[in-house]
């Protein structure tokens, strides 16, 4: 009898303790997409899409079938990604139509959607950003908090904003200075908050000046600590040191190439070039850390390698660029080949 | 040029806002103002020497910015070229992908993603793809969700081939010529887009709405949709005040027109855009529309049917014919995920008994309220205006383009049953759940038809055919015309010639005055909901058999005695020849003593109704009765219960004697008689214990 139950226990062991094994799925496949075209040398590269699970060859284990058996299907697939941001093979995606995060571990093969809180569930959750210990922050303006996160979707800790903060948005994470840059959309303003979301400092106000905002969206600080805005309805990036003071800025309203239409996400590669999402023309630009265009890539379609209504971008430091393609329903994710010195 | 350009802008604009033109003043200070300096705020400055005055336009107008200065080009790639780019007044064109929004939507929703709100809109394909639900909805927020069946359909084109193929639209609006106009406008080659509806420049009305949202005669959905019937239809002129708690107050049903029942941008789930049409899982509910004013309200606005529906039983289907089971159309779709959502059933099905439905729609098996109503045509003189039936005459497809249920027509035929055809006729077999037996065992009236899970009850198409021996009088007056039955029915009000509804039996249980069933303010008169089985308005006990020990219970069958009078059927004392012609040779009244149980001195039959009429629309299709008929031809809706046996024959038999013949051993009196030959609790209606009774001719 014994052994029976031992051999029982043993199968079901065997059938929920291996998680999710199928067949391994090239993450890296070379489709041969890279900008700009041939004879010029390639400094973009398409590397994959995310948008289900099960097509990176991430299967449901035993357990998690026989509790859907019960409890029912959860959709799993990202529907309107808004930001998101990545820590080694670890990918965090904010979903706006399923209020959830999406959480692709790409080496353990696992995925996850985090719905909640503690026991408050998302209204809107925006902006992401990874701090330099695996957690992870999410800013969710309906319910006016900014969560904090452990890598598998715990809460750590949550804040509710100050009223002055209309509306808080991107974040970004200073992880040399352990500050968080959250960026008040409607408020104008970047709140930087540190570890215990005591206020540090404020960036901004509206207007039209140098330091001035007019509804930003994203923010991305690079490792110097240099803070990259968004500044989009006033159609330009500007950039400040790490102590707020302003440095420069660029970018104007049009529709030519370096100018800007409706600028979304932000984000530097590790040669300090900074890369702008353009929402409405549905590209990407990459300018010089001076802000020279460098290229444009992308355009409006379905296909890999374009785009419609992107909305979020990261860089990772293996320089890896992740861009929220918010109605194709999926992420995009670029490599930037560097240049050898 | 640089510099004219720079200047031509914020001219405009200041003579624009001060020629009062509402174009460019319309849109300062409003919702869609995000200039960082004049909105919405107390500074309105005109003068572009503070730069605020050329920002309003320009977060959705894209200022060309044609720059063929070489910094401009790429220094990656000095192949690119500008050309790349369309200006920024056309967007379309571009995309290869057919199902995600076109064109000048995407304007909108490139703004309307979260960062900016309004909430979180968002729009993913519709039909064409996948369709993904979000797990959880809040509650009144109006959100444009993934799934785009909540939404009006955006990005098609609307010209005059979808007008012809559509037949309720009137002519497409004008394509966009000239800016600024408050009008209805069609975009990117003749497209329905967001801004045909919403002004983005102007907040003449809420929302941005480019005509009045609450309005009998001049709102927006009228300036495209044409529905046939609307003008004269109850629901366009109730002037009944409803506030529904959204924010939008207290307005009557006539005002909000199309805005009662449905909403542009509804809860997720909803099919056709009905307003609250789906239930808290996102499931459509389309009832639930209905039943925002006809349920039990103070005061009162429609009538309340939900009260009726809230009667039928946790037990459904129905599989146990009993005295107390609540039964009636059921219109609630279950929260059971996996059931397709509910459209009503498909009306080319309905109307061509046998045909898959054209359009794909799938079957369900339960009923919606606009299966039997018109919404938009519907009026209270006639409750089923502008739905199709299905008449007697012909081979069932006979197809009624209007039925008329109110009121009688004044040769006093009625046309009701045209409605309940569509699938009570000769498609039932596919609508109609199963009914099963105290065994468990399906119940089958149809001769010849093989009992199986899938089919029960009977085509009411065939038994209602004038042809047919018997029949209650639905499509046509009785056979039974004697001066007794025209008694029986005359303290009800009717007489053998009259015609009667499926509803004067088929009816909520409130409906107790005898007779007919007529509609008032203060009693819903439909088969919505009742206590009963069978969805009848009194009580007719089929099973099990009461059994208590003196004269027969009334009540037992209320139903019959609503028309019928009961003392034809209760009087022991005589044989009320004048009330009925089943009576003895020694003038007792056969019906007393078939009905009673017990006298005091003998058991009688303790029968019900159904054990001799067993169906009682008609006989037939009667699977256990024989008949030979007496020279009228009249059977009396004589078919037996399948559990009568008899010895002589295969089945029952109900049969005439002429004066002085002998059958089955016995000879008959000298007058015309009936006979049954059958046998009843051991009571041997055949050889040995044979009786005749009075054949009156009828």
């Amino acid at each position: 009898m014994n052994r029976i139950v031992a051999l029982i226990l043993l199968f079901i062991l065997m059938g929920g303790g291996c998680a999710a094994q199928g067949p391994p799925m090239p993450l890296e496949e070379d489709v041969g997409l890279v900008w700009p075209d041939p004879p010029d040398p390639p400094r973009i590269k398409f590397l994959y899409s995310l948008s289900r699970p099960d097509e990176l060859g991430i299967r449901k284990n035993f357990f998690q079938r026989l509790w859907e058996f019960v409890a029912g299907e959860q959709l799993e697939r990202v529907v309107k990604p808004y930001d998101v941001a990545a820590a080694g093979n670890r990918i965090y995606i904010s979903d706006v139509a399923l209020r959830v995060i999406h959480i692709f571990d790409l080496e353990a093969r696992r995925y996850q959607q985090v719905e909640r809180a503690g026991d408050r569930y998302f209204d809107s959750p925006l902006g992401i950003a990874v701090d330099g210990e695996d957690r992870f922050y999410v800013s969710d303006p309906g319910t006016r908090q900014i969560h904090l996160f452990d890598r598998d979707g715990k809460l750590l800790r949550s804040h509710e904003v100050a009223e002055d903060i209309f509306r808080p948005t991107g974040l970004a994470f200073d992880r040399t200075r352990q500050l968080l840059y959250v960026v008040d959309t409607m408020g104008h303003k970047i709140v930087v908050f540190d570890q215990d979301f005591r206020r540090r400092r404020l960036i901004g106000g509206r207007g039209g000046r140098d330091g001035n905002f007019n509804f930003p969206t994203h923010a991305f600080v690079e490792k110097g600590g240099r803070l990259h805005v968004v500044d989009t309805f006033n159609f330009r990036i500007q950039a400040f040191g790490p102590d707020g003071k302003y440095l420069f800025k660029f970018g104007r309203a049009g529709d030519s190439l370096r100018s800007f239409s409706q600028p979304k996400g932000v984000a530097t590669d590790s040669d300090g070039n900074i890369y702008v999402v353009e929402g409405r023309m549905n590209v990407i630009k990459i300018f010089s850390s001076t802000g020279q265009l460098l290229l444009v890539f992308g355009g409006l379609g379905p296909e890999r390698g374009r785009f419609w209504l992107p909305v979020g971008l990261y860089i990772d430091n293996s320089d890896r660029i992740y861009v929220a393609d918010s109605f194709n329903r999926r992420v995009q994710v670029f490599q930037y080949l560097r240049a050898k010195p | 040029m640089m510099r004219l350009c720079r200047w031509i802008l914020p001219i405009a604009l200041f003579l624009v806002a001060y020629s009062g033109l509402a174009w460019g003043a319309g849109i300062v200070g409003s919702k869609h103002d995000l200039s960082s300096v004049t909105g919405p705020g107390p500074v309105k400055a005109l003068s572009p020497a503070l730069g605020g005055t050329t920002e309003i336009c320009v977060f959705c107008h894209t200022p060309h910015n044609a720059n063929s200065a070489t910094d401009v080009r790429p220094l990656w790639n000095r192949n690119l070229s500008e050309q790349a780019y369309t200006t920024y007044t056309s967007f379309t064109l571009e995309h290869t992908a057919p199902a995600l929004p076109t064109g000048v939507s995407r304007l909108c929703l490139s703004c309307h993603d979260g960062s900016i709100p309004i909430g979180s809109v968002l729009n993913i394909a519709g039909s064409s793809r996948e369709i993904t639900m979000t797990q959880r909805f809040i509650t009144g927020q109006k959100q444009i969700g993934p799934d785009l069946r909540n939404s009006h359909p955006i990005s098609f084109v609307f010209d005059a081939a979808l007008k012809a193929a559509d037949g309720q639209l009137f002519d497409p609006p004008p394509l966009v010529e000239n800016r600024p106009s408050a009008d209805v406008k069609l975009w990117d080659g003749g497209q329905v887009q967001c801004p045909s509806c919403h002004d983005p420049h102007r907040v003449q009305y809420p929302k941005f709405l480019r005509k009045p949202k609450f309005s009998q005669t001049d709102n927006l959905c009228i300036v495209c949709h044409d529905q046939p019937g609307w003008t004269s239809s109850t629901h366009r002129n109730a002037l009944q005040v409803v506030n529904f708690g959204d924010g939008d107050g207290s307005h009557n049903v006539a005002e909000r027109a199309c805005l009662s029942c449905h909403d542009p941008h509804t809860k997720a789930g909803a099919s056709r855009l009905h307003r609250d049409g789906a239930n808290a899982a996102g499931v459509s509910v389309p009832s639930n529309t209905c039943f925002q004013c006809h349920k039990s309200l103070v005061p009162a606005v429609g009538q309340d049917v939900q009260t009726q529906f809230n009667k039928i039983g946790a037990s459904h289907p129905i599989t146990r014919d009993t005295a107390t089971s609540n039964s009636g159309h059921e219109p609630i779709i279950t929260t059971v995920t996996g059931i397709p959502p509910n459209t009503a059933l498909p009306e080319d099905v309905l109307l061509v008994p046998g045909t898959a439905s054209a359009r794909g729609v799938p079957m369900t098996k339960h009923v919606e309220c606009t299966d039997c109503h018109n919404p938009h045509r519907v009026r209270a003189s006639n409750r089923t205006e502008g739905i199709r039936g299905i008449d007697i005459t012909g081979a069932g497809t006979t197809v009624v383009q209007n039925v008329i249920n109110d009121p009688e027509l004044p040769d006093g035929t009625q046309k009701q049953f045209q409605l309940c055809f569509r699938c009570h006729g000769n498609s039932f077999d596919r609508f109609i759940p199963v009914r099963l037996d105290a065994t468990g065992q399906p119940i089958r009236t149809t001769v010849g038809v093989p009992a199986s899970l899938n089919t029960s009850g009977s085509n009411k198409f065939v038994e209602f055919q004038p042809s047919n021996n018997a029949y209650h009088p639905v499509a046509a007056a009785g056979r039974n015309t004697s001066a007794a039955l025209n008694n029986q029915l005359a303290a009800a009000g009717l007489n053998t010639g009259s015609i009667i509804k499926c509803t004067d039996c088929h009816n909520s249980n409130e409906a107790t005055t005898p007779g007919r069933v007529s509609n008032t303010p203060n009693m819903v008169s439909g088969p919505h909901g009742s206590i009963y089985t069978r969805l009848l308005r009194g009580r007719y006990v089929t099973d099990p058999r009461p059994f208590t020990r003196g004269p027969f219970v009334a009540n037992n069958f209320q139903l019959c005695f609503f028309c019928h009078d009961v003392n034809a059927f209760n009087d022991s004392s005589r044989s009320r020849s004048d009330l009925t012609n089943f009576f003895s040779n020694d003038r007792e009244n056969l019906h007393w003593r078939h009905l009673t149980n017990i006298d005091g001195v003998n058991d009688f039959g303790n029968a019900l109704c159904h054990d001799c009429h067993y169906n009682i629309h008609s006989n037939v299709e009667s699977a256990n009765t024989l008949f030979e008929p007496p020279p009228d031809g009249d059977t009396h809706l004589i078919n037996f219960d399948p559990t009568h046996t008899t010895a002589d024959a295969a089945k029952p038999l109900w049969f005439f004697n002429p004066p002085n013949t002998t059958r089955f051993g016995r000879t008959s009196p000298g007058r015309n008689t009936i006979s049954c030959n059958l046998v009843c609790h051991g009571v041997r209606h055949d050889r040995v214990d044979r009786f005749f009774y009075e054949h009156t001719p009828s």
